[in-house]
């Protein structure tokens, strides 16, 4: 009931609680694109309202680095609202950023899933070797492309990269020639003849988007649009009109209008792809390895050559190639990039925006680095607001507030307390086989797709249950035991005989509060915690109290959200 | 939704206040676009190269690699069947449980008594009928398993075998269709199986009116070679085992050679790379394929 009432208490009511209007005049943005002789006076974006200079550089640090910014990082951007530019382009160049990218890519690609269809047991690994094996494997194509990025590498490498990423597990398992003496994931390749086409050629991708004996990749092709054209054909519609004859599905493909509409261009691409055309499912010894022979079998049984729509492929690496010359995979990049950062989808409204930053991309040779900080200085990434007025358009699709993803959480809290929520080995905001991540607003690549953009109630439950841990082991870490090898985050100075009214404990306060949401605790907010406080501290001691405090601003919006 | 949720739902805005600040500019530079949104205009895509193919074997090394691959013939699906049966006999009553498949009570294995371990899910199909006076068997294995033996050889498999002989009324010679797909393995063997055996590929064994007639179809790799067959013939008596049709062998590089023998009975063909670059002529001798197969032709 304390918490509750500190929730209340801690946070202004507004009455549309999806988005923050202003009632004050601001400085507008300009909002006018390069070209233009005015701007356009009906953009949404004009009426949003940035964040704040430390709760803007909080938000960049979370994107860009999973973990909040320091005291001193947050002190500079009170003083200088524009240094988060600064950060920006040194956070990009540190193994943070990658390690991060990992993560956020997954909500566009999928690939963390829970479960292959080959599994642990087929390698006799351990259910406590589970976990690392499917993050491996899932993470093996988003590896690569987050090194692309972060070595701010031409955006083609990601389907022309001749080599993959991969760490001891998946070398052990696979046939990869991995560095010898190396640790973690390295530039590596595989060694079983497949061709080599960056993504494309990577287990992990194809573990995740199967194949059937009759499917013969087609819903493969079908991902290759999906993620790398922004291409959907599964959202196209499909009329039939109830003549066609499909007692041939493969003759019906090839022949009737409706299906040729999609076929004709889907399965030769499904062509190129013959190598990874496996003939029983579920089975380790036909998924592990790229069988090259059957790249002969494609004209065979699809009926069709290779291509890439219109342009002939002969193989994997030609067909990577061939993307990599396709304007689309550098507006689909933008895109992707976009819905990313922005947390929503572009859609029509901004597709003058999207042009302008696909030529800026390109003009920086397709630098994703450059895509990214492009970004970083939108009007959507930056809001914090709509203005009182405001287009109805800009209040009902700004994410001007943004829930912390699963990934951000645990990055955070491990950086801060050094919590690490592991169950039986499966980190707990990671895997929803033991886990919560979807619980906690994640995307599992499967059943759910899109991060949870709203609280929910059993989200709620993860978080108290999140906060309470991350406490108890900041109190007992800092404060009861007070490790000289621990360094200090949040009780620097602190006794655990300070009580409310002592300097040090309202520094230490101020301090945490700062810390952990960008903001300065104000009065009001100090008081409820000092009662809080003082209540718990009268049945269970300081050290409770304390605890009680940091979990309970550990769940708090300003600290859920950026 | 419980009261929490309702409070948070209610405060989950972030307090803005407006500070003097430039103004931010959505559009950080670059030329104006080209061509609206359609995405085909604009500045320059990154220079990617192109790749290349570049032969990996002359000519004469193709055919050595196509003798030397089917030395010891083709995987046989007759043997990968016996070898199925033979192993699952040293089975019991517990473990695995059936002399001919594993049910999915084992997915995750089982030892039996005589030290053979058994795991996964297969199904074994089979089938003798006669309908006027033409006799069919089919026997077939499908699956996705590992078998052990007490020395710790694996026969490990994920696809299906199958055998579909015909025996027409009237005493004609018979016919025997096979077909192997997916990837089979068994260290013991001493040839194609040993290191795995791939692909899709089907053998037709029959009596014609030139003898005895092979005919291959489908990709097949096995030892670090992988190859392809078009409607292959093997005929005995009017060839001399010299083959028709089509091989393609794939070199180390990825590029394919592609040998037409044509419907000429000559052991020899052009070997044309990558669909283009012709390398100069080969003959090569494949009876070694069909001499493999010899107990196949038995009751034909």
């Amino acid at each position: 009931m304390r918490i509750a009432l500190l929730l209340a208490a801690a946070c202004v009511p507004e009455p549309d609680p999806a988005t923050i209007r202003v009632p004050v005049e601001p400085a507008r943005m300009d909002t006018a694109m390069p070209g233009d002789t005015a701007a356009p006076l009906d953009d949404p974006a004009a009426d949003l309202v940035p964040l704040e200079g430390p709760r803007l550089l909080r938000r960049v640090s979370l994107d860009l680095r999973g973990t909040l910014p320091t005291p001193a990082e947050l002190d500079s951007a009170a003083a200088d609202p524009g240094v988060w530019r600064n950060y920006a382009a040194q956070w990009v160049t540190e193994p943070a950023f990658e390690e991060r990218l990992v993560a956020l890519l997954a909500e566009h690609w999928w690939t963390r899933i829970d479960t292959f269809e080959v599994v642990r047991f087929d390698y006799d690994l351990t259910y406590e070797q589970e976990f690392e094996f499917d993050v491996s494997v899932g993470e093996e194509p988003l590896r690569l492309i987050a090194r692309v990025v972060a070595e701010d590498r031409p955006w083609s490498d990601v389907v022309t990269a001749p080599h993959t990423l991969a760490n001891p597990m998946l070398a052990d398992l696979w046939p990869i020639d991995y560095p010898e003496g190396a640790e973690g994931w390295q530039e590596a390749t595989y060694t079983d003849g497949r061709p080599h086409a960056g993504v494309l050629s990577t287990n992990g991708l194809w573990w995740r988007y199967t194949t059937t004996d009759s499917n013969m990749n087609r819903s493969r092709a079908a991902a290759i649009s999906r993620l790398l054209l922004c291409q959907d054909y599964l959202a196209r519609p499909i009329t039939l009109t109830g003549a066609e004859d499909v007692s041939d599905p493969e003759l019906a493909i090839r022949t009737d209008p409706y299906c040729v509409a999609c076929h004709a261009s889907l399965d030769p691409v499904a062509a190129s792809m013959f190598g990874f055309w496996w003939l029983s499912l579920y089975s380790r010894i036909e998924q592990d390895v790229y069988h090259p022979e059957r790249e002969a079998l494609a004209e065979e049984f699809l009926g069709v050559e290779p291509a890439w729509y219109g342009a002939p492929t002969s193989g994997l690496a030609d067909l990577g190639y061939e993307i990599s010359r396709d304007n689309r995979l550098y507006a689909c990049a933008v895109e992707t990039f976009a819905k990313l950062y922005w947390r929503r989808a572009p859609d029509r409204a901004d597709d003058r925006r999207m042009e302008s930053l696909r030529v800026q991309f390109l003009e920086a040779g397709a630098s994703p680095q450059a895509l990214i900080l492009a970004l970083l200085e939108t009007h959507e990434y930056q809001a914090g607001g709509v203005m009182d007025g405001a287009h109805e358009d800009a209040a009902s699709r700004a994410r001007t507030v943004r829930m912390v993803s699963p990934d951000q959480l645990s990055r955070t809290v491990e950086a801060l307390t050094g919590l690490v929520w592991t169950r039986q080995g499966h980190e707990v905001l990671q895997n929803d086989e033991t886990g919560f991540r979807m619980l906690a607003g994640g995307v599992d690549g499967w059943a759910v797709t899109e991060p949870q953009t709203a609280p929910s109630l059993p989200w709620s439950l993860v978080m108290k249950r999140h906060a309470q841990a991350a406490a108890d082991r900041a109190v007992r870490e800092e404060l009861e035991r007070q490790q000289q090898q621990t360094p200090d985050v949040f009780f620097g100075g602190l006794a655990l005989s300070d009580r409310p009214g002592d300097a040090p404990y309202r520094k230490a306060l101020g301090d945490i509060w700062w810390r952990l949401t960008a903001t300065p605790l104000g009065d009001e907010d100090r008081n409820t915690y000092a009662q809080l406080w003082l209540d718990v501290d009268a049945e269970d001691g300081p050290a409770m109290a304390w605890r009680a405090v940091l979990s309970t601003m550990m769940r708090d919006p300003l600290f859920l959200t950026y | 939704m419980t009261p929490l949720v309702a409070m948070f739902l209610a405060c989950v805005a972030t307090p803005v206040s407006v500070v003097a600040r430039d103004p931010v500019v959505d559009d950080p530079g670059g030329p104006a676009p080209t061509a609206g949104d359609t995405g085909i205009a604009g500045p320059g895509l990154p220079h990617v190269d192109a790749p290349t193919n570049t032969a990996a074997w002359t000519a004469v090394e193709v055919g050595a690699a196509l003798e030397s691959a089917l030395s010891a013939g083709l995987p046989d699906p007759r043997y990968e069947h016996d070898q199925y049966l033979s192993l699952l006999s040293h089975g019991g009553p517990e473990c695995p449980g059936h002399a001919t498949y594993i049910d999915d009570r084992f997915v995750y294995g089982c030892n039996a008594v005589s030290g053979y371990y058994y795991s996964g899910v297969s199904n074994y199909l089979s089938s003798d009928e006669t309908i006027d006076g033409a006799r069919t068997v089919e026997v077939e294995v499908n699956g996705d398993f590992l078998f052990r033996d007490p020395l710790d050889h694996v026969f490990e498999v994920g696809g299906h075998t199958r055998i579909h002989t015909t025996w027409p009324a009237g005493g004609a010679s018979g016919e025997r269709w096979l077909e192997h797909s997916g990837t089979w393995l068994w260290e013991r063997h001493e040839s194609w199986l040993q290191g795995g055996a791939s692909g899709r590929f089907s053998m037709t064994l029959r009596h014609g009116g030139d003898g005895r007639e092979l005919v291959v179809e489908g990709a097949v790799g096995f030892g670090g070679v992988w190859m392809a067959f078009e409607d292959m013939v093997l005929t005995e008596d009017s060839c001399g085992w010299a083959p028709t049709g089509v091989v393609e062998l794939r070199d180390p590089g990825g590029a394919w050679h592609r040998l037409d023998f044509g419907d000429r009975c000559t052991p020899c063909a052009a070997v044309v790379f990558d669909g283009e670059t012709e390398l100069g002529e080969v003959c090569v001798d494949l009876s070694a394929v069909p001499h493999a197969l010899s107990g196949g032709w038995e009751d034909l």
